[in-house]
């Protein structure tokens, strides 16, 4: 008998599960901006999977052609060129899509470091209660006090620039405020019934942790790891624009913005493409954030 | 009311000695050895073991952690490393300046924010409604580095308006003012516009209406007063955006704030410094944060009696 109701119930699970799929693909469809979200975050991703083969050049050559009279090339002023050429007659078309590349790792990586120990450590303390939870929120307070990018700028500095360090330093700026939701979202689900009567029937506490509480704590979880990636892309490129980020030859937009700050009276451009990448980036994930929010969660719509 | 504030006082206590811990902590992760860096080049291990005595970085730990708190409640903070001037003369001048910028950012997001978002909720669903949404996504998400240069490069270099950066004029403040004020007026507007919306509906206003108030009456007294507790949360978060937003601008625009400082502090590793400045932006947010706590009880008479 028993065996039979668990045989059910898996089945009941998983059409659901399916059926919510379906209802968010459908409602995903309808809206706007989550499709313009999607699309800008998926040509991002393309044409950073593919940048060695959409780029012309070598994003580090420095072509003894590529300077005019010692001055950079504008953009469409040769067509060897299409965006123009940097002040070391760089590519500059190359050097933005493989910056890309920079963009994308870290602000993915970073996010999904952030997000992972932050809804480990915040489901914990939600479910736990008591201590655990008093310690737990008292370190975040703590954490979140910092003004996150002087943290992330603080620690960059102690530890060095480069890659690495610059994933530790967001991730640590960044885990807090998902610790707080995923613990926010544990407080709320473990009153719920189907959580009680898991627990009546004697699951034990992870089983009802990974099986009843983080996958109906997701959808929340997933629209700030969006957002959060908008975030991270930004201090990323603001790292970098300081000089504290990935270091050269490999190109970063906020490096790009950064080297070319010298030349920016006289070739904008070499400021404003980069820039613009980066804004476009940013704008790509926040946009997609806000719709799957308004999907995802319709109580929170319009919160912001 | 006493109570809610005594425990909002209390609540915030051990999140002070945690921001003390961690910003004592940093001065140990730093790698790089103080005294090296304090002596430059010269390298002689008696006169290094000397003034590493002298410094008391042979203490045992507690003991030092004891010195640093009680030197920073009395706003010593030792001597910068690279120019050898008191740190709390570096930091108080280039607080002044920061906490000028800062203001005038959050003058700006009030003034445009609030209107912008009562705007949106009026014209509920139209053009207006949508233009203001698209606006403030763009402030919400542009990156202040940007906003800075496109401001820098339109406003100083092609219109020469402003100055292009540096200090001494009304005029100068203008630009990086504006580049931080964007964010947190879109998010204003943003967050006004919502709470309009929710109050608007509420019977209180259509009775407001039906005395026969005006608009504007209407709109200030009955329906804005409202919604500002979200507002005003909104505001207080913005405190730790703006500080770190404050970094980049101040840098763009040669201003000699917080931002500046603690950028070529952290390049050139001159480490009380960044710890003075870590330390000292923290317990601002934590200020403002008590602060808009505080505010909820003046506001909202039925938390007060929670």
């Amino acid at each position: 008998m028993a065996v039979d109701l668990r045989v059910n119930q898996k089945e009941d699970v998983s059409s659901a599960r399916l059926r919510q799929w379906a209802d968010f693909f459908r409602r995903a469809k309808r809206s706007k901006p989550t499709l313009v979200g999607a699309a800008m975050a998926l040509l991002l991703i393309v044409i950073a999977v593919f940048a060695p083969w959409l780029a012309p050049h070598n994003p580090a050559t420095q072509f003894r052609d590529g300077l005019q009279f010692g001055l950079p090339y504008a953009p469409f002023e040769n067509s060897k060129f299409p965006l123009g050429t940097d002040h070391l007659g760089r590519d500059v078309l190359s050097r933005l899509l493989y910056g890309s590349r920079v963009s994308l790792l870290v602000g993915f990586t970073s996010v999904l470091v952030a997000t992972a120990f932050g809804v480990v450590v915040g489901l914990i303390s939600g479910y736990c209660g008591g201590k655990i939870d008093m310690l737990v929120m008292r370190i975040t307070d703590v954490i979140m006090a910092f003004p996150s990018f002087l943290l992330s700028l603080a620690i960059l500095s102690s530890l060095g620039p480069g890659l690495t360090s610059l994933l530790f330093a967001i991730s640590i700026s960044r885990w807090a405020s998902t610790a707080r939701l995923a613990r926010s979202q544990a407080l709320v689900l473990k009153e719920c019934e189907y959580v009680e009567a898991a627990r009546a029937l004697g699951m034990g506490h992870l089983r009802i942790l990974t099986r009843y509480i983080f996958p109906n704590s997701l959808a929340p979880i997933l629209v700030n790891l969006t957002m959060d990636i908008a975030g991270a892309i930004l201090t990323e490129a603001s790292l970098s624009f300081l000089g504290l980020g990935v270091q050269p030859p490999t190109p970063s937009w906020g490096m790009m913005v950064n080297e070319a700050r010298g030349y920016m009276f006289l070739r904008p451009s070499l400021v404003f493409i980069p820039a613009f990448a980066v804004a476009f980036a940013v704008l790509g994930f926040s946009i997609l954030g806000d719709g799957l929010r308004d999907i995802l969660d319709p109580k929170l719509r319009g919160s912001r | 009311m006493q109570r809610y504030v005594i425990k909002r006082l209390l609540i915030a206590v051990p999140t002070i000695i945690g921001i003390t811990l961690a910003a004592f902590i940093l001065m140990y992760i730093l790698p790089g050895d103080p005294v090296a860096i304090l002596m430059g080049d010269v390298l002689d291990m008696r006169t290094m073991e000397m003034l590493r005595e002298q410094l008391g970085l042979n203490d045992p730990l507690y003991v030092q952690y004891y010195r640093f708190i009680s030197n920073a409640l009395r706003r010593d903070f030792g001597k910068s490393y690279q120019t050898k001037r008191l740190v709390n003369d570096i930091i108080s001048s280039a607080l002044a300046y920061t906490g000028k910028l800062t203001l005038a950012a959050y003058i700006i997001s009030i003034v445009v924010g609030i209107p912008a978002g009562v705007f949106a909720a009026v014209k509920h669903n139209s053009w207006g409604d949508t233009g203001t949404m698209v606006l403030s996504m763009l402030g919400i998400c542009l990156p202040p580095f940007v906003v800075a240069l496109l401001l820098l490069y339109v406003f100083a270099f092609r219109l020469a308006w402003f100055p292009l950066g540096g200090t001494g004029s009304f005029a100068h403040m203008i630009l990086p003012a504006v580049t931080l004020g964007i964010r947190p007026a879109a998010m204003l507007a943003r967050i006004t516009r919502s709470g309009m919306l929710e109050v608007l509906r509420q019977d209180y206003v259509r009775t407001a209406r039906a005395k026969g108030l005006s608009q504007r009456v209407v709109l200030t007294r009955h329906a804005l007063k409202n919604c500002l507790i979200p507002v005003i949360t909104v505001m207080g978060g913005q405190i730790g955006g703006l500080l770190s937003g404050s970094v980049v601008v101040e840098s763009i625009f040669s201003w000699p704030g917080i931002g500046k400082v603690s950028v070529e502090a952290i390049l050139a590793r001159d480490f009380p410094v960044v710890q003075a400045v870590v330390l000292l932006s923290a317990l601002v947010v934590v200020g403002i944060n008590l602060l808009v706590d505080l505010s909820y009880a003046f506001v909202d008479p039925r938390i007060r009696y929670e």
